[in-house]
């Protein structure tokens, strides 16, 4: 009985979170399927709009982290093309697939603990932190690739990427596998609470002595390792590293979280609605994509979307706050 | 109810000071805290009650002087290694997180709750929250509900349980029912009683000498940073605790003076309704009149200032100024800074100061902004310290050089009172504006008001302290969830004002119900 109760709380605050991003795709499918019937609705174009959104997933949820604990990484650019960058080297060097991949989650790890230890430890800000590694990750990256796009991703993550569970591609098992395992990072940890609570209250330490700079390296270490993985699946994918991969990245992530309902001041948001609202940017692209709108027409579009779902959040925030009110004053009388 | 004072301390405080620049808050507080004993820690605002509780529970490093946890010593201001200990504080403006439910409140607090290092199982955590709160006396909450969506008092009730999670043997309590209704505060007084009685030393701060003598076994005044009084709660009545805590000050209120009060209306508000913060709220402030707002935290009146000023919108009502072409409606900020109506934030450094510039730039921002495009630093000096004599700031030229987040939060309300003078205002909003500021620059701040008084000036002010409001006001009107339930016109018919300690009884009635 209580943990009915329990389990319906905890499903309605993620569902209130994300409810405008739920409301944007809803919208979407509706418009793909009645306009574009027989294109839309169909197993290829599935897999296309699919094809991109663990990427993006990932990336927001990463992204996610910082955001909950009131900052953001803006280095996500950076260390994607820096793991990327380090990973050709290795291939190319003839290190096998699980030794580069390995080594590429390390990095991803090692800039993000950098981040942390920077913000957490010599108390920069985040924004302006992230901004300056930005540019030092990607600068290390364009530095030892040569600035060019290279081709040839390692044999094993091509393999990885291709496989999948009968129709369900593998990159979509990881992004599924990853939201799952965030999510429960996330609710249902001790360093998942203290990195929200750090969102709500910066002068944590001083109300119940949990130490915050511990807590970013945290934040910004596993944020790194999300934009590791994401970026070794986009290698795969692609079967290429472009040493702007993260720059195309770093928005749409900020974006997707934004839209499943995190407040950029920290605090509040949710794993599940990140990873809708990467679906949602995924799905923009591929409707208005099959309506034939020209590349100028698709970028006025998705930034309508974004304005008009992020409306439709705060207004059902407001409703919702004045419903409690009204009830409030309901029970006083 | 009494401890037993053979008991061994489980705290000891000695010697402990602090100051702020040049102000000390505290000074050589020395005491020792036994288990099942309240102590209160009762003073006038700025007395150095909260700075007192913040120190001995780790919150706040002290400059000198030591504290032992039975008889080993602690390294000060480190709060983990103090709530490890066993210190706790429970904090005035509670610091909960908002967006977080009961439980995860409650769990960053314990680390007891973890499994295998790291994992947090909501059932466990679920019970010890509900067996928390039970203790608290608020089994009517639910574990899973948002921090953000309780009412004031349940969230006091959080707050005091949060503290509990790490099962401490000495609890601060700063201040826990400031804000709460009478039988709200009466179940805070019971838990504090019932956690005494379980064999914790506690401390009790607040300003409510009934409740401190209701609660409390032993009580400690602070005046000035000072320990002016330490005594049985059994051997004093509150005329007693009320004569040490205000001293002198209490005087200055009951003292007779003159008012100013003429009979010409110069802010009306007329049936103002903000819908969830105050209802239907009529009131005249005449010219040469100060007119005081009281209530407890909720009663809507921060929200009716803010309002009266412009800077809400109404949903009903209006708020009009008299000026020399007959009544004009306050709509907005700007339409009543052009009339001549300023508003003094009890925010100072968010919403006072401009951080960051001199004081001779922030007294001269408002004058600036009006007419001239270019201006000179050293006329802006000259002029700045012209107005700055005025309100108290002396004429030291090296203050208003200074960037102004340096001064004192007294310094920084005399400089913002110069600001609005040198602005041409004539009728005054001001919110709690002698809210943290020390004892000596609360008089030179009183002063100063009634001084605009008895220019003509027509002021609207409120502060949570009787005796303050007291110190300044003609008359009195006192709020309650949001409606005003009542008031007193000290002024009588020769003119003189005088409050007499019924009358101060009285508001403080109404007040509470």
């Amino acid at each position: 009985m209580a943990w009915g109760n329990y389990a319906a709380a905890a499903i309605a605050r993620v569902l209130q979170l994300s409810k405008a991003a739920l409301i944007a795709l809803a919208v979407l499918l509706i418009v793909g399927a009645v306009f574009r019937p027989e294109q839309f609705l169909t197993i290829g174009n599935l897999h296309a709009v699919l094809l991109f959104w663990p990427i993006v997933a990932i990336c927001a949820m990463g992204q996610l982290l910082a955001i909950l604990s009131g900052g953001i990484d803006l280095s996500l650019a950076g260390t994607f093309s820096l793991v990327g960058a380090c990973a050709m080297m290795l291939n190319a060097a003839g290190v096998d697939g699980i030794t580069t991949v390995t080594v590429g989650l390390a990095v991803g790890a090692l800039c993000g603990v950098f981040n942390g230890f920077l913000i957490g430890y010599l108390r920069v800000i985040p924004l302006a932190c992230t901004l300056a590694t930005l540019f030092l990750f990607g600068g290390i990256a364009a530095w030892v690739t040569g600035g060019s796009t290279l081709y040839g991703a390692p044999e094993f993550l091509r393999q990885v990427v291709s496989g999948g569970v009968g129709p369900i591609p593998s990159t979509v098992l990881l992004g599924l596998a990853i939201l799952g395992l965030a999510t429960i990072f996330v609710y249902r940890t001790s360093v998942g609470l203290r990195i929200r609570a750090l969102g709500n209250l910066h002068a944590i330490e001083h109300v119940v002595g949990v130490r915050r700079s511990s807590i970013q390296v945290w934040v910004y270490g596993l944020a790194g390792v999300l934009f590791a993985v994401a970026s070794l699946i986009q290698m795969g994918t692609l079967n290429s590293y472009y040493p702007s991969g993260g720059n195309d990245l770093l928005l749409p992530a900020v974006a997707a979280a934004a839209l499943g309902g995190a407040s950029l001041k920290g605090g509040s948001g949710s794993v599940f609605g990140a990873a809708i609202g990467a679906l949602v940017l995924a799905t923009v692209s591929n409707v208005f994509d099959l309506l034939g709108l020209s590349p100028e027409a698709h970028q006025i579009g998705i930034g309508l979307v974004l304005v008009v779902t992020l409306l439709v959040e705060r207004w059902l925030n407001s409703r919702r706050r004045r419903l409690q009110t009204q009830q409030k004053e309901e029970q006083v009388a | 109810m009494m401890g037993n004072r053979y008991t061994e301390p489980v705290l000891s405080a000695r010697n402990l000071s602090k100051a702020y620049g040049e102000s000390t808050v505290l000074n050589a507080f020395t005491h020792d805290f036994v288990p099942g004993e309240v102590v209160g820690l009762v003073g006038a605002n700025g007395a150095g009650k909260s700075t007192a509780g913040r120190i001995l529970a780790g919150a706040l490093q002290a400059d000198s002087g030591g504290l032992r946890v039975e008889g080993k010593s602690l390294a000060l201001g480190h709060r983990a290694a103090a709530i490890r200990r066993g210190l706790q504080y429970v904090p005035q403006e509670l610091d909960l997180c908002d967006d977080l439910t009961i439980w995860e409140n409650v769990a960053i607090a314990d680390d007891r709750l973890r499994r295998w290092g790291f994992a947090l199982p909501a059932g466990g955590a679920r019970r010890r929250t509900t067996s928390l709160l039970s203790r608290v006396g608020a089994k009517g909450l639910r574990p899973y509900t948002r921090v953000g969506d309780l009412s004031f008092a349940e969230r006091q009730l959080v707050a005091i349980a949060r503290a509990l999670a790490s099962d401490p043997r000495f609890i601060v309590f700063d201040e826990p029912t400031a804000s709460l209704g009478e039988e709200e505060s009466k179940v805070v007084q019971e838990v504090v009683r019932n956690l005494a009685s379980d064999g914790a030393a506690c401390a009790f701060i607040s300003h409510r000498t009934a409740e401190v003598l209701e609660t409390c076994d032993s009580v400690i005044v602070l005046r000035d940073g000072l320990t002016v009084d330490i005594s049985r709660t059994i051997e004093l009545t509150e005329d007693d605790l009320e004569r040490s805590m205000f001293g002198e000050f209490a005087l200055v209120s009951e003292a007779q003076r003159l008012s100013a009060r003429t009979s010409v209306p110069s802010l009306t508000i007329k049936g103002a309704t903000v819908k969830g913060a105050f209802d239907n709220v009529n009131l005249i402030v005449n010219g040469g009149e100060v007119l005081g707002v009281y209530g407890l935290a909720g009663a809507g009146i921060g929200s009716l200032l803010r309002g009266s000023a412009g800077l809400h919108p109404l949903d009903q009502g209006s708020v009009s100024l008299r000026t020399p072409k007959g009544n004009s409606d306050v709509t907005s900020v700007a339409a009543g800074r052009r009339l001549g109506l300023c508003f003094l934030s009890m925010d100072r450094s968010g919403e006072g100061v401009y951080p960051g510039h001199s004081t001779a730039l922030n007294i001269e921002s408002e004058r600036l902004t009006r007419g001239k495009a270019f201006f000179s630093e050293k006329a802006c000096l000259e002029d700045a310290m012209t107005v700055g004599a005025k309100s108290g700031l002396g004429s030291n030229k090296a203050l208003y050089s200074r960037n102004v987040e340096r001064l004192s939060g007294g310094q920084q309300q005399k400089a913002l009172f110069a600001r609005r003078m040198a602005g041409g205002s004539h009728t005054w909003v001001m919110d709690e504006p002698l809210g943290g500021i020390d004892v000596k620059t609360k008089r030179d701040i009183t002063t100063l008001i009634r001084d605009r008084a008895l220019s003509g000036d027509a002021i609207l002010i409120s502060t949570g302290d009787l005796t303050d409001l007291t110190a300044i006001c003609d008359r009195v009107i006192v709020m309650r969830g949001g409606r005003t339930v009542g008031g007193i016109d000290a002024v009588g018919t020769d003119g003189q004002v005088s409050w007499t300690h019924e009358r101060i009884e009285q508001l403080r009635a109404l007040a509470v119900r």
